[in-house]
């Protein structure tokens, strides 16, 4: 076996990605909240251009998984909701990124 | 979503959607404004009288608590609330910039010990300036305060240049206020546009989780 063979046979599987990360909107959010220390709905409501169900849902299952930390606050009488990545969610979003890379990186060429 | 998803991209827009509002440059140039006070007292110093250095001091923190509170009223209920973190190479950038101030000001204020009204204090005020502006566009992606910092070098440059006012002080404020109402202008520029983009009548007022 090669090198370049040996570590592509390393590299993790693409079965392997975390699904939660992997479905395109939260990838999205992952991703704003991962550049930003904290924000709020309607700022990721803006930014990601989702419905207010969908993102609702979205920050919910990833909340669950414990990669989004949910407090809601009051800013004089509005509601806000302040939405953070945890530690944890900064590190599998790294994770996920690295692991997309390498088996992107390693897929074989297709012909032409 | 079709759309091709990239961290950086994803960074930049995040970042220019905060610097959209204009209040920051309002708030530049309201402190540039407020700043000709340091310069109008006869017998000033490098840092201005104690009185004028005090109401200038008042004067920022004034500015910038009404500044904050629009865009608590404007800017939060239309695009949302965002605290931004820094990152390494802004965080590199920023002790870069406070080098350069410390540096320029220091050397300049070793200068004027023994000369007072030193043409040499325009630019010890204008490249600070510059760099400072230079390096918050770089940190939150906005190309427009490139283009504010050459502003402010050329329109320094050209005030120092012309011979009408031979008194020194009487450039510094030409040159201060016409630096801050220039930044103001842009920022009231901006604000129209953001609100031309966010109208009055299209608040977000329910906030779903």
């Amino acid at each position: 076996m090669s090198r370049k063979d040996r570590k592509r046979h390393e590299s993790p599987p693409i079965t392997d990605v975390d699904r939660i990360i992997h479905e395109p909107s939260r990838y999205l959010i992952m991703a704003y909240l991962y550049v930003v220390e904290s924000a709020d709905f309607l700022f990721l409501l803006r930014q990601t251009g989702l419905t207010k169900g969908n993102l609702s849902s979205h920050l919910g299952r990833l909340e669950k998984s414990g990669y989004v930390d949910i407090k809601k606050r009051f800013s004089g009488k509005i509601p806000q909701t302040l939405l953070k990545l945890t530690r944890e969610g900064r590190t599998a979003f790294e994770a996920y990124r690295n692991n997309m890379k390498r088996a992107l990186a390693n897929l074989p060429r297709g012909e032409k | 979503m079709t759309r091709q998803i990239d961290v950086s991209d994803v960074e930049s827009k995040a970042y220019a959607a905060i610097s959209q509002d204009g209040f920051t440059q309002m708030l530049i140039g309201l402190i540039l404004v407020g700043l000709i006070v340091i310069y109008i007292p006869p017998g000033a110093s490098f840092f201005g009288d104690l009185f004028s250095t005090v109401f200038f001091g008042v004067y920022c923190v004034a500015v910038s608590i009404i500044l904050k509170f629009l865009q608590r009223r404007i800017t939060h209920p239309r695009i949302g609330y965002v605290r931004t973190k820094l990152s390494k190479q802004d965080l590199m950038l920023v002790i870069v910039l406070i080098a350069v101030i410390v540096f320029v000001v220091f050397g300049v204020f070793c200068i004027e010990m023994n000369l007072r009204y030193h043409p040499v204090r325009i630019f010890s005020f204008l490249i600070p300036l510059s760099i400072g502006t230079l390096a918050y566009g770089l940190i939150y992606h906005d190309r427009a305060w490139a283009g504010l910092a050459l502003v402010y070098l050329a329109c320094g440059t050209f005030i120092f240049l012309i011979p009408i006012f031979s008194d020194f002080r009487a450039k510094m404020v030409l040159v201060t206020g016409c630096l801050g109402i220039i930044t103001f202008i842009t920022g009231v520029v901006r604000l129209r546009r953001f609100l031309t983009l966010f109208p009055p009548g299209v608040k977000e007022k329910a906030d779903v989780t």
